[in-house]
């Protein structure tokens, strides 16, 4: 059971701490210790997880919860420093595009940020999200209108620039 | 290079950029540092204290079955040391039988002694 469920963690663990990294604004080292807290509560359900939905769609619902307790358990008003974008190890040269991408993401609001990341960079409709967070589809539809509105008027108003 | 000039807003602007800038961390390690910190799963120590309490529950009837049997209806304590004997042994039976009920209790009840390392 545990080579499988190693395999598992080595096939899942770029999208969870790539959903992780948009939901923390870039900070790394908080993104992999809430991944790692996510495998670990997936260890303890594994052997009574049946399949019935996918494992990343499993693992993503497991997250989301790991997010919402950790901004529950903290006292700060402001959650996320997007300055630790700059700490990004990997070796691309767009680091500054995505510090923009975070800083526009921080003005979302953090059910805005998991609607939008789900639906955007993961793919999942609405249903699937539903299923995820547990909100129904309206909301989840209006948290991405409003996170997607609130995304271009940062962007167009830092330089960048709008085709229509 | 990209620049902020030259990336431009289409109307599903914000679908490819987040597409496209997206990060996908490498494993680095990462799989490996998650097995180490797994919970163990080796030993359930409720089901080893509940299998232990069967089994001395066991011994202890059996034991006490033939004690009364043997010493109690088949013959009679014949002087002051066989009625002593006998309450002693009387008395190691019962003491099992307690301490197999006793057993048996903490081990359902493991989770609140915090014995159940699962």
């Amino acid at each position: 059971m545990n080579l499988s469920f190693e395999s598992m963690v080595r096939e899942q663990q770029a999208s969870v701490r790539g959903l992780f990294l948009n939901l923390t604004l870039g900070d790394e080292m908080l993104s992999d210790d809430l991944a790692q807290e996510t495998f670990i509560k997936a260890y303890k359900g594994w052997n009574a997880f049946r399949m019935v939905s996918s494992t990343k769609t499993w693992l993503f619902r497991i997250a989301y919860n790991v997010f919402f307790d950790y901004n529950r358990s903290r006292k700060e008003k402001k959650l996320f420093d997007v300055s630790k974008a700059n700490s990004l190890t990997s070796n691309d040269t767009n680091i500054s595009v995505k510090i923009d991408i975070f800083n526009a993401m921080q003005l979302l609001s953090e059910q805005e940020r998991v609607c939008i990341t789900l639906a955007l960079v993961e793919g999942y409709s609405m249903k699937e999200i539903s299923g995820i967070t547990t909100l129904p589809e309206n909301t989840i539809k209006s948290h991405i209108f409003r996170g997607r509105e609130k995304i271009t008027t940062y962007l167009r108003e830092h330089g960048y620039e709008n085709k229509k | 290079m990209k620049t902020k000039n030259n990336i431009r807003i289409e109307e599903d602007i914000v679908l490819n950029f987040l597409h496209e800038y997206s990060i996908k961390p490498v494993d680095n390690g990462f799989t490996e540092s998650v097995m180490e910190k797994l919970p163990r799963r080796n030993i359930k120590w409720g089901n080893v204290l509940q299998y232990a309490s069967y089994a001395l529950a066991i011994i202890a009837a059996v034991g006490c079955v033939y004690v009364m049997w043997i010493n109690n209806i088949l013959t009679a304590p014949k002087d002051l040391v066989g009625l002593t004997a006998r309450i002693i042994t009387n008395g190691i039976y019962i003491s099992l039988i307690l301490v197999a009920i006793g057993i048996y209790v903490i081990s359902n009840y493991s989770d609140k002694f915090g014995l159940d390392q699962n």
